[in-house]
């Protein structure tokens, strides 16, 4: 009985689950817990149903969004009907309308320009409360040298990439906007070359971030991960030197805080993703919806007025585009850290 | 990064004066001279600032990144290691317990783990007899690696 007693307690301790330290990720703040999956486990699971709840709430904004539309095309109507009667005046008219329809669409184009930053700077904070984790858990795998260097990347280019959205990408829409509404109201080319100037610099700047995060990522990810896998050998090696009985122990023991440690930084590096698209998707969705609405109210004001208002709400549209270009680029970069996280060592 | 910011805003004004005087010399013959000069104009407004654009202080930040990064990979590999500690721990004790039992011996085991995670001393509990005390000592220190030295009698 007392040797039975005794062997059930050896197997028993010889399976306990390895759980001193938990590598979580932070719980996903306010603004994300609306859309937040119920359940992380499954990534497509958790990916769908975001987008279903996602769906749902975007309802009022495309209602919202129609509305404001809706007050475009009337003015547009109003506009090229009095300059068809306004004779010498054309040019005052025009400028009339012009400055009528900016006035109407900048408060929107401004809420969606600060949501897209308030966006941004979420994005950005939870990214570093979810990267310490997920680089402690690399670092727990083996892969010391690789998520050092895969922090130090994302930390730099996060804290790149939000202080040129915030300090002049921003800034350079608002200007786009400026200069777009002068060249409408002038139908100055000048101006409007000046337009696709800033347009194409603000694209290019997040282009090229993402590109060079990426090529880094990718790069530093072989190289450190190098290092790593020789570490990992020399461990190994040394295990198989030891005495075979207490060799075999130690061997277990790492494989068990191997597996033990990859499973938590998976569910952590899956929760972080569901989490940031959580936060990104709504105000995505909302800045979306209203750069698909004046696209189409662009198009219908061509129809209306040609060579007329289009222009202008063709100028807020792309600076949508811009608007959703960064907060995109916000998000990719957080992903594509977390999946490099998640790779591990090889 | 104001320098940048100014540099912009300074572009765009620029743009906009230069609009605005050909816009009110529409009809003037003296229209082309004053777009060519304004054409230069911006160009050197363009082109004069560049040089002073400040990098984004990403040098200095660099090394408290790398730092925080260390102390974060640090503290992953530790509590690894510990993990892998109270592991190989468990298991010692285990076994000896095991082996005692096989020899119709009921022991408590508390094993000390070194620095590699390799077990260096253990205490022995119980009342046991020396042939069964012999028989453990050479599965600890053959077995298990633990040298005779760092074994321990209690009871």
């Amino acid at each position: 009985m007392t040797k039975l007693f005794v062997s059930v307690i050896v197997i028993l301790s010889l399976c306990l689950p390895v759980s001193a330290v938990e590598y979580t990720a932070p719980s996903v703040p306010d603004s994300g817990e609306t859309l937040m999956p119920e359940t992380t486990d499954s990534f497509l699971g958790g990916i769908l149903e975001l987008f279903q709840k996602a769906c749902k709430l975007i309802r009022p904004d495309l209602a919202a969004s129609a509305k404001v539309c809706l007050g475009i095309l009337a003015a547009t109507i109003l506009t090229s009907i009095l300059r068809s009667f306004a004779g010498s005046a054309t040019a005052l008219v025009r400028a009339t309308g012009v400055v009528i329809l900016s006035l109407l669409l900048m408060s929107s184009a401004d809420s969606m320009i600060r949501l897209g930053n308030q966006t941004i700077q979420e994005l950005s904070s939870y990214g570093q409360l979810l990267l310490p984790a997920m680089t402690a858990a690399m670092a727990a795998q083996g892969g010391a040298a690789a998520s050092a260097s895969l922090y130090i990347g994302t930390a730099m280019f996060d804290t790149l990439l939000g202080s040129l959205i915030a300090k002049i990408l921003t800034p350079m829409v608002y200007l786009f906007l400026a200069v777009g509404i002068a060249a409408s109201a002038m139908e100055d080319e000048t101006l409007k070359k000046m337009q696709d100037l800033i347009r194409g610099l603000v694209g290019w700047c997040l282009k090229t971030i993402l590109i060079v995060f990426t090529a880094y990522m990718g790069i530093t990810g072989v190289v450190s991960g190098t290092t790593d896998a020789v570490a990992l050998k020399a461990t190994k090696l040394t295990m198989s030197t030891v005495v075979p009985v207490v060799g075999g122990i130690l061997s277990d023991a790492s494989e068990a805080v191997l597996v033990g440690v990859g499973a938590m930084k998976n569910a952590a590096g899956i929760y972080g993703i569901l989490a940031a698209a959580a936060i990104f998707l709504e105000p995505f969705l909302q800045i979306a919806s209203h750069y698909l609405a004046l696209k189409l109210t662009g198009a219908v004001c061509s129809v209306i007025d040609p060579k007329g208002m289009d222009k202008l709400v063709d100028t807020f549209s792309s600076a949508m585009g811009l608007i959703l270009a960064m907060t995109s680029a916000s998000c990719l970069l957080l992903f594509i850290s977390t999946v490099c996280f998640l790779k591990g060592v090889s | 990064m104001d320098a940048l910011r100014q540099y912009l805003v300074g572009v765009v004004a620029v743009t906009l004066i230069c609009s605005i005087i050909t816009q009110l010399l529409q009809g003037s013959g003296c229209r082309a001279g004053i777009r060519i000069l304004c054409g230069v104009f911006l160009t050197l407004v363009l082109i004069q600032p560049i040089h002073t654009i400040p990098d984004l202080e990403l040098q200095s930040r660099l090394s408290q990144w790398e730092d925080a990064a260390q102390a974060i990979a640090e503290d992953g590999k530790s509590a690894a290691q510990k993990k892998k500690e109270t592991i190989i721990k468990q298991q010692t004790e285990a076994y000896i317990i095991n082996k005692a039992a096989e020899a119709n011996a009921e022991v408590a085991a508390e094993v000390t783990i070194g620095e590699d995670g390799i077990p260096v001393a253990a205490a022995i509990t119980g009342s046991i007899s020396p042939a069964v005390k012999q028989q453990l000592i050479d599965i600890l220190t053959e077995e298990l690696g633990i040298p005779e030295a760092g074994l321990k009698w209690n009871g």
